[in-house]
């Protein structure tokens, strides 16, 4: 059976069985992303890790007076993405079941949660069509739907703010998507199709990759249309751990990837623009989450430096630095899981302690140490201490920016190294003062019952954490041969 | 070989299993038997290695098509004496641990005895590897298992300032060390350490301010590590914080391995040109400012283990200038090279030995009394005589007091940088500095002496004065750990031969271009004699002639007096006519040494400095300002100003269609007439 297919249906089978079950949406939805990982797990057995597999060439748009393929694509980088989404998007599911109920500390939800659930299944098999699409056309479609379901989940809560955030990350990815929309008509009034490697054969080469690049910045939150990521934490936490940190902030690098992966050449200039705006990203979010006191905030800005790793180490790929490159695409794995589980953990104290504030917070491992496991395991594989997974991949963009033997790419090596050091410092201060030390009048008085479904998915996303570098490791190592 | 691998194995099935368990009798149980297994057969596999001479290699997995490196267990002699010195130190901090943790009633054993299994795994990886990569994983894991047991009273603000201290400035440095490694690589396109040997000598050639940069970041990295002041400043606040036995294993094992690291990098990793000589003089100067900074310091301390701290970063002074001497005369004369690497490293080795049995003393005594502030308790002679004569012994091993081990090694350094002064083709500040450093050690071997005996005058002779009424005894399985590192301590002393022949072969396996050990060292099992050239002693030490006739003379003494049976009657202490309280009169540990202290501290600025050091640094603010911040919040005069203006502009345009019939009409017959225009433009007077 094309396992494959099966896992782009199954969300939006099951996004629409939610939004008919309206009391019972939570159960559903969690059956129905079950259903998806097995499908992806069965997909994984069957095609061995290098093997790259298109199904299903068919061609519509026949008027267009081209051949244009679409169909599906299973490729190493493409598994290492759907491993975090569909994963992930199971463990948040069941992490919503128990969080979304009106015992919970720091915002209310009540049933009927229909709407949730269908947006979340929404963008589920949104994402799993970004990365399992075959050109641009069949990207940019998914593409769409995911900034859809983000307004609509960030506005969840229909407060001021909230409806504010909403619209603001909605216009800010969407320009994104209009410069996305002019450079596929670009794209096909010269070369008439919309694969991924055409860019290299353009004429007006620079132009539509800076474009995809502006479309990709939008959407990953880098400068200079970064500052709806920060203001969407109004989202209830389980929105901001998928979307703000494993899958939607992913759609931007996973285009860059594919771009690098397809295409052999393409000019240094470009390259050294992405550099730039990569770096200065990382040195704006470690100056700004300095003093942050809200614990998403931080974790959001932190999302923005790493997301700029990513790209450092993409455009020293596409420089010609191999161990770059792969190191990049190593990131985007070890950086979904780490924050998965930091944004997870955050939003279990809130639940207990209705408070998401550092000054308030003090003294928590005492009385809930899962909890402290969980963040202090997120932050040391964020940090980049050995042996945890943020370490190698680090390491590994390092090692490419110090390869080149650039004085470019070394100053930028530097700098990252250095950025690197600040985020440490700040975490480890935020680490001691809200977990170690004496307890808060807040965390005295914090809840006890946690539902069990919230503490299963955060078992088993720390236990993913720190095998994920193992998971990652014949994939990348698949990219590598095969390139 | 498969030693090495069953010790792993059960190394790790003692982390796991001590992560579940509640009691702290049980988990203690279990560490110690995994201990005694593994403890033993590295022993027994680093003994093999070392006496053979022999070099193992086995690879366990590899990174080889991304990164060109990967995971190689290869031991040579001199991680075989590091193995050495691992084995018996962890073997007696578990020992120690089994019941010492019971002081500790409302800690969880789940939070030590993984982390200290853990702490054992990566300080044998450390050793083990010779992978530039590998080596900073477990280098780091090392770091994070000490933090977690730094932080164990996690409600002790002192521990967690300790611990954050620590971390913060151990991270940094080795974010230098990863930045050294990845310029490495670059060059040499391979991790291990034969690899970036080989290319090092290219760096050195075309760019060498490149090559003192590297040296520099590994320098920093090592040396903050193992405490040399100024970078050490984190380790007063520190290793007092864990309980006992873990701090014993950070002051016996942790700083010595940086030490380790820095021999290990400047001899195998770096070929020797007079870059070497540079930084080898570098590092004894830096080792002889922390022996003098670091000794003084520790005379004006009144607890217990932050004066051993102190002394920890004085001793490792002491290491430094050993090798920092054999280091700059590796070239030029190897005799003389060779007893400074030699006696660097048996320092290493005695220091380990004699400063874990002194922090699990301190620890025994926080065990009966429930305090290690000197101040407070006194006479404990007569409660815990065992632990006191093995005090005894520690303290007159790190004064250097023969026939103890301190005191060879130590006479191997000071002779060592002083007869640097026959060398004339060594230019002569650089000499008169080696003499001035021989000099100042030998001044701080007796400032080591005086500090320990107010260390065992105040906490064990006098009258015994407990402050807690509660005493219990102490376990068996302490006063055995301490004892046996005692015996160690006094074995090596009496027959320093063996230890030496085994220093030396892993001297000669790591550098290689020294002279044989036999025209060195010439001797026998009794006693050692010392050529700094070749053929003529210098020196010569011979214990067992000295202790026999010392041994003889104790005994007759003792029977004397036995047989005589002369009365012993107690009497009150005279204080010259006035009634005290024996409270107010007593010499505490304070009092000792008061002019001296008075001679040593001063002020500068604001800051207070007792004995050199700083006490009570004002917290340094940091904060950016305001402006600044303001240019990266994009939003406030970006983007809102700008949808602000579109907003507007929109509905300024917006007034063109108010339902105004009239309006419509006007704009309806202009459109036209403009449409036909531009269709008359368009198709050209058709």
């Amino acid at each position: 059976m094309d396992f494959l297919i099966l896992t782009l249906i199954t969300p939006f089978i099951g996004a629409f069985f939610a939004y008919i079950c309206k009391n019972k949406a939570g159960f559903m939805a969690s059956i129905f992303s079950l259903i998806t990982l097995l499908f992806g797990l069965f997909n994984f057995f069957e095609i061995s890790i290098s093997k790259i597999k298109i199904y299903y060439n068919f061609s519509l748009f026949k008027w267009l007076n081209s051949e244009i393929n679409f169909g599906l694509i299973c490729d190493p980088l493409t598994s290492i993405l759907l491993i975090l989404i569909i994963v992930i998007g199971f463990l948040v599911i069941l992490y919503s079941a128990g969080y979304m109920s009106p015992l919970n500390a720091d915002h209310q939800f009540y049933k009927p949660l229909g709407n949730y659930y269908f947006f979340m299944l929404l963008f589920i098999g949104a994402m799993v069509g970004i990365v399992t699409a075959v050109n641009f056309l069949q990207l940019f479609f998914f593409w769409e739907i995911t900034t859809l379901c983000s307004w609509a989940l960030i506005s969840y809560t229909k407060e001021q703010k909230a409806l504010f955030s909403g619209l603001k990350a909605f216009i800010m990815t969407h320009i994104g998507g209009l410069s996305f929309l002019i450079a596929l008509a670009l794209m096909y009034s010269e070369a008439k199709s919309f694969d991924f490697s055409v860019i290299g054969s353009l004429s007006t080469k620079s132009l539509v990759f800076i474009l995809l690049f502006f479309a990709a910045s939008a959407k990953s939150a880098q400068i200079p249309l970064f500052t709806w990521l920060p203001d969407a934490m109004v989202a209830p936490t389980p929105v901001s751990a998928y979307l703000h940190a494993a899958a939607m902030v992913k759609a931007g690098v996973y285009l860059m990837a594919r771009i690098y992966l397809s295409n052999a050449s393409l000019a240094e200039s470009e390259v050294f623009v992405i550099g730039i705006i990569a770096i200065s990203t990382m040195m704006v979010s470690v100056i700004l989450y300095y003093f942050q006191d809200d614990l998403k905030k931080l974790l959001a800005y932190s999302t923005i430096g790493h997301l700029g790793y990513i790209l450092f180490g993409i455009s020293l790929g596409i420089y010609g630095s191999k161990t770059g490159g792969i190191g990049g695409i190593f990131h985007i794995i070890n950086h979904g899981f780490a924050k998965g589980l930091l944004f997870l953990s955050v939003g279990a104290i809130a639940y207990a302690t209705g408070s998401k504030s550092i000054r308030e917070l003090q003294g928590v491992s005492k009385r809930f140490p899962l909890f402290t496991a969980c963040f202090l395991t997120g932050m040391f594989a964020i940090i980049g201490i050995p042996p945890f997974s943020g370490f190698w991949s680090k390491f590994m963009i390092f090692t490419g920016a110090f390869e080149l033997k650039n004085v470019t790419t070394n100053l930028f090596g530097l700098i990252a190294i250095f950025e690197s050091i600040l985020a440490f410092c700040w975490y480890i201060f935020v680490g001691h003062k809200v977990f170690f030390g004496e307890a808060s009048q807040k965390v005295l008085n914090a809840a006890d019952k946690i539902p069990l479904s919230m503490k299963l998915s955060l078992i088993c996303l720390l236990v993913l954490n720190i095998v994920s570098p193992i998971i990652g490791y014949p994939f990348i190592k698949a990219l590598l041969g095969g390139y | 070989m498969q030693y090495i691998d069953v010790s792993f194995l059960a190394l790790i099935s003692g982390m796991v299993l001590t992560s579940f368990i509640k009691n702290k009798n049980f988990s203690g149980f279990i560490t110690l038997i995994m201990m005694i297994f593994s403890s033993f057969c590295i022993f027994y596999f680093s003994l093999d290695v070392i006496i053979e001479n022999k070099f193992i290699e086995q690879e366990i997995f590899s990174l080889k098509p991304l990164l060109n490196s990967s995971f190689t267990i290869s031991i040579d002699s001199l991680s075989a004496l590091f193995l050495l010195i691992i084995s018996l130190v962890s073997f007696c901090v578990s020992l120690f641990s089994w019941k010492y943790l019971d002081v500790y009633k409302t800690n969880s054993p789940k939070r030590f005895y993984p982390f200290l299994i853990l702490l054992f795994i990566a300080s044998i990886g450390v050793v083990s590897v010779k992978d530039f990569l590998f080596f900073i994983v477990f280098w780091e894991l090392m770091t994070l298992s000490s933090w977690f047991l730094v932080i164990f009273e996690r409600e002790k603000k002192s521990a967690l300032k300790g611990g954050l201290q620590y971390f913060i400035a151990t991270h940094v440095t080795t974010a230098f060390l990863i930045l050294a490694s990845v310029i490495l690589y670059s060059y040499s396109n391979d991790f291990s350490f034969k690899e970036i040997n080989k290319s090092f000598s290219l760096i050195i050639k075309n760019q060498p301010y490149l090559s003192h940069f590297i040296l520099f970041c590994i320098f920093i990295a090592f040396v903050t590590k193992a405490g040399v002041l100024p970078f050490g400043f984190w380790l007063p606040n520190t290793y007092p914080q864990p309980p006992s036995s873990a701090s014993s294993f950070f002051g016996g094992v942790m700083s010595k391995l940086a030490v380790y690291a820095l021999f290990r990098f400047f001899c195998s990793v770096i070929p020797f040109s007079f870059h070497t000589q540079i930084w080898g003089f570098i590092i004894a100067s830096f080792g002889v400012f922390s022996i003098f900074v670091g000794t003084i310091a520790a005379l004006t301390q009144d607890e217990a283990k932050r004066l051993m701290s102190f002394h920890a970063i004085g001793q490792v002074g002491y290491m430094f200038l050993g090798i920092g001497v054999g280091l700059y005369f590796i070239k030029i004369n190897p005799f003389l090279a060779s007893i400074a690497l030699v006696g660097g490293l048996f320092h290493v080795f005695n220091n380990s030995i004699y400063k874990s049995l002194l922090f699990l003393n301190a620890g025994s005594i926080f065990y009966k009394t429930g305090t290690t502030d000197l101040n407070k308790v006194s006479g404990l002679m007569k409660v815990m005589p065992l632990t006191a004569i093995t005090a005894l012994i520690g303290s007159l091993s790190i004064a250097g007091v023969p026939p103890f081990n301190g005191f060879i090694s130590k006479l191997l350094i000071f002779e060592s940088s002083i007869w640097s002064a026959k060398q004339s083709e060594v230019f002569f500040l650089i000499r008169g500095g080696f003499i001035v450093f021989g000099i100042i050690s030998v001044f701080i071997s007796a400032v080591t002496l005086a500090s320990f005996l107010k260390f065992v005058n105040s906490a064990f002779m006098g009258k015994l004065q407990g402050t807690i009424d509660e005493k219990r005894n102490l376990p068996w399985s302490m006063v055995l750990s301490q004892i046996i590192l005692a015996f160690i301590c006094l074995l090596a002393g009496l027959f320093p031969f063996i230890p030496l022949k085994i220093i030396y072969n892993a001297v000669i396996a790591s550098s290689g271009s020294l002279p044989k050990f036999s025209s060195v060292f010439v001797g026998n099992m009794l006693g050692v004699g010392i050529n700094f050239v070749e053929n003529y002693s210098q020196g010569a030490w011979f214990p067992i002639f000295i202790m026999i006739p010392l041994i003889i003379l104790t005994i007759l003494i003792f029977s004397f007096e036995r047989y005589a049976k002369a009365p012993k009657r107690d009497v009150e202490t005279w204080y010259g006519g006035k009634e005290h309280a024996p409270e107010e009169v007593v010499y505490k540990g304070h009092s000792f040494y008061q002019p001296f202290k008075d001679l040593v501290s001063f002020k500068i600025g604001k800051i207070q400095f007792k004995g050199f050091y700083p006490v009570g640094i004002p917290a340094i603010k940091f904060s950016v300002p305001e402006s600044f911040l303001k240019i990266l919040r994009v939003d406030e005069w970006l983007y809102y100003p700008i949808v602000d203006k579109l907003t507007k502009f929109f509905e300024f345009l917006a007034q063109i269609y108010n339902s105004i019939t009239e309006k419509y009409i006007i704009w309806l017959i202009f459109g036209s007439i403009f449409i036909f225009i531009l269709l008359f433009y368009f198709s050209g007077g058709r």
